[in-house]
């Protein structure tokens, strides 16, 4: 479960998560409006779908599976697995692994709903358990450490704990998202400001439910002409390599995927020259 | 309407899958975690790379 932890030095990783949203829509009659879930037909279309994608997008950019995730933000199916693919990506992910994903149920029926509740509260002591595991890896840290050495990580530590995480999302318009946003950090967008220059791209703060903030840096789409997308590539350039993750949004029953591997191929390119995000 | 046992298992199962994404959620914490402190701090990760490594097999213990 843990074999690739320790095997590589941490910068072989990439800071960059791309995201097959609206999977819904793959199976015609493919979903359970009643249990908000797939049907048994429609889960297996949308994985063949979503596999067949994914492996596309390896095969074309050379990106890692460990990178890519399917999900469907309205229907806020799979946004667990896509939020373990953004900790797992992002710097200092671990800041974000008290956000709970929107729960699917809130959108099933009522009775449905009360089912959920009742099965949940037989789970309950399970989640008690995760929590405990993070203190007794800090504190366990503490020991092989000199009082200088401890000090030095704590501070370092905490200061990273209260920069804000910082994620650039990209993708052409309509393909959710700020639905993905709103869904996968159970969060509510807070203000809304252009901070860089003239350009087109904005930070937006998001208060969490689970407490602190977001920022999210929403980049102005791509694909539209040569021109803007030079226009804009300046933009990336000044911008990707300050962010903790880079987050693109493509649809997942989108046949025409040349403009998005280009722009995978650009960002790859962008992240390896920063490894970790300028701060 | 009544759930149907059908309906039923389909929950429990889905229910099932989002604890095991819970429990992946932590684990990907850790190893963020990890490549954090190399990237951070290296010579306190080389210092306790392999305290580290005794800590996660407590950890997964946790998790069996």
């Amino acid at each position: 479960m843990f074999s690739s932890l320790f095997k590589n030095k941490a910068t072989s990783s990439i800071r960059f998560v791309i995201g097959l949203n609206q999977v819904d829509k793959i199976s015609p009659n493919g979903w359970d409006n009643r249990l908000n879930m797939p049907t048994e037909k429609g889960e297996e279309d949308i994985q063949k779908r979503s596999e067949d994608i994914i492996n596309k997008l390896i095969k074309l950019t050379k990106i890692s599976e460990n990178n890519i995730e399917y999900y469907s933000a309205l229907k806020r199916y799979r946004l667990y697995q896509l939020l373990v693919k953004i900790i797992s990506n992002a710097y200092a992910g671990f800041k974000l692994d008290n956000i709970n994903p929107a729960d699917p149920f809130d959108l099933a029926d009522p009775e449905v709903k009360k089912f959920v509740e009742e099965e949940r509260k037989k789970r309950e002591n399970k989640n008690d358990k995760i929590n405990a595991t993070k203190e007794t890896l800090i504190n366990g840290i503490k020991k092989f450490l000199s009082d200088e050495e401890i000090n030095l990580f704590l501070d370092t530590f905490d200061k990273e704990k209260k920069l804000p995480p910082k994620i650039a999302i990209l993708g052409k318009s309509g393909v959710g998202k700020t639905t993905t946003i709103n869904s996968l950090f159970n969060a509510q967008f807070k203000t809304s400001h252009t901070i860089v220059g003239t350009t087109s791209a904005q930070m937006k703060e998001f208060t969490l439910s689970s407490g602190g903030v977001i920022t999210i840096v929403d980049l102005p789409g791509y694909g539209r002409s040569i021109e803007e997308d030079k226009e804009y590539d300046k933009i990336y350039k000044e911008i990707i390599p300050k962010c903790d993750l880079i987050f693109m949004v493509l649809q997942a029953d989108t046949r025409d995927i040349a403009d998005d591997q280009e722009m995978i191929e650009k960002i790859i390119e962008w992240l390896k020259l920063s490894p970790v995000p300028e701060r | 309407m009544p759930m149907t046992d059908e309906e039923k298992s389909k929950v429990i199962k889905m229910l099932d899958k989002l604890d095991d994404s819970s429990r992946e959620k932590a684990i990907s914490s850790f190893d963020s975690f990890v490549k954090w402190l190399s990237n951070a701090l290296y010579n306190i990760y080389c210092k306790i790379k392999d305290a580290l490594k005794s800590l996660w097999e407590t950890i997964c213990n946790i998790f069996k």
